[in-house]
């Protein structure tokens, strides 16, 4: 962990009452927060209510955050376990997705076709993330969205690289089997 | 593992002292074991490297092992394509750009300290009967349900409820999953590469 790290800085700062440290920290990291939950719960109306919810958790209590993890990385969890709480909610870990949120966003300069087919691609996708089980779910969600090494996921998940090298190789195994048709079929 | 003739350590010459000359052999070959180097990787083990490998993440001595493997064996040269194929194909899972501003945040936050403060001031027995009527709603909602053969879902009320308490909820989700993730069994043959189990 670097002590340079400005978001160190920041969280410090709103510990000690610095609204306007809250609100940098808010603009710097929103988007990275929402896609986090968006990619891992495949819902988008959930991830923004998630993506708050991580939100008014710092801003409720900042004191949370102790200086012996990266920011970045406590962030992460702490966006994790709201993903966690929001499945536990809904009491099954397979998303269903509703049709009107899964669409992705399409290239105008496709063809018809070839937008439908991207966005049947983009629902099967999001389809077979949300059947990993939960923690390669995250695994895979930070190391091929967020592109975070392995040694950063082992930190957010406080364990160790090889557990995290174990996980993506079956959650990969399992997006390889569920997505071969589609993968063989663009090629 | 299989390993060609030229790495067998011979022990049992060692051991039986015949040929004293034979000790640096038998320390490069054990070097040569332990290390791995000398040895021709099976596709089990490669197959294992491949996701690390494409990620950038592998030990280079172990990429080298990796790279020599697949030159020779057509198979895992298959499976690292279609594996590079359907990462490649999970990227099409585009960005969302988050709707909610600063404002929406502490105008949650004061409800949310709102409702604290309401349960903070309300007496205990009332926080207790509260939660009672809500498992109770809880309870008869899920005899419904299931009479109905419909997966059983808590009622929104209960959820509000416990929401609000904060009843039965861990701090930290994600801990929880890890240690259970430890203790549940091995479903596949590769135990000895699931070192996120004991």
């Amino acid at each position: 962990m670097s002590f340079d790290d400005p978001d160190i800085h920041l969280i410090e700062a709103f510990q000690r009452g610095d609204e306007s440290a809250f609100a940098t920290l808010f603009e710097r990291h929103r988007a990275r927060v929402m896609n986090v939950a968006y990619r891992f719960l495949g819902d988008k109306d959930a991830a923004q209510d998630v993506a708050q919810e991580v939100f008014v958790k710092i801003y409720t209590s900042p004191k949370a955050y102790r200086p012996d993890m990266a920011f970045q990385a406590w962030l992460y969890r702490v966006a994790a376990n709201a993903c966690f709480d929001e499945l536990r909610k809904r009491k099954r870990s397979a998303i269903i997705l509703p049709e009107e949120t899964a669409e992705s966003v399409p290239d105008p300069a496709a063809s018809p076709q070839a937008q439908a087919d991207s966005s049947e691609l983009a629902r099967e996708v999001r389809s077979a993330i949300a059947f990993l089980p939960e923690n390669q779910r995250i695994a895979v969600v930070l190391q091929r969205y967020e592109e975070l090494s392995y040694q950063q996921i082992a930190d957010v998940m406080k364990t160790s690289v090889a557990a995290v090298e174990s996980l993506l190789f079956r959650a990969k195994q399992s997006l390889m089997q569920r997505l071969s048709s589609y993968v063989e079929d663009e090629h | 593992m299989s390993r060609t003739n030229t790495d067998r350590i011979p022990l049992r010459e060692f051991a039986q002292g015949k040929k004293l000359d034979y000790a640096p052999q038998v320390f490069t070959a054990t070097l040569r074991y332990i290390s791995g180097k000398g040895t021709h990787m099976d596709c089990r083990a490669a197959k294992r490297l491949i996701p690390a490998f494409l990620d950038g993440e592998l030990q280079a001595s172990k990429a080298a092992l990796l790279n020599e493997h697949l030159t020779e064996c057509s198979s895992c040269r298959a499976e690292m394509v279609a594996l590079k194929r359907t990462m490649d194909t999970l990227g099409i899972c585009s960005c969302m750009e988050p709707t909610f501003n600063l404002t929406d945040i502490k105008a949650r936050a004061a409800e949310r300290q709102t409702k604290r403060e309401w349960f903070s001031l309300a007496p205990h027995w009332a926080t207790a009967l509260g939660a009672a009527v809500a498992i109770l709603i809880g309870a008869v909602g899920g005899i419904g349900l299931s009479t109905m053969n419909q997966p059983s879902q808590p009622p929104a009320i209960s959820i509000a409820v416990s929401d609000v308490l904060n009843l039965g909820a861990s701090d930290d989700p994600l801990a929880d999953l890890m240690v259970a993730s430890t203790s549940e069994p091995s479903t596949t043959s590769d135990s000895n590469w699931r070192e996120d189990r004991p």
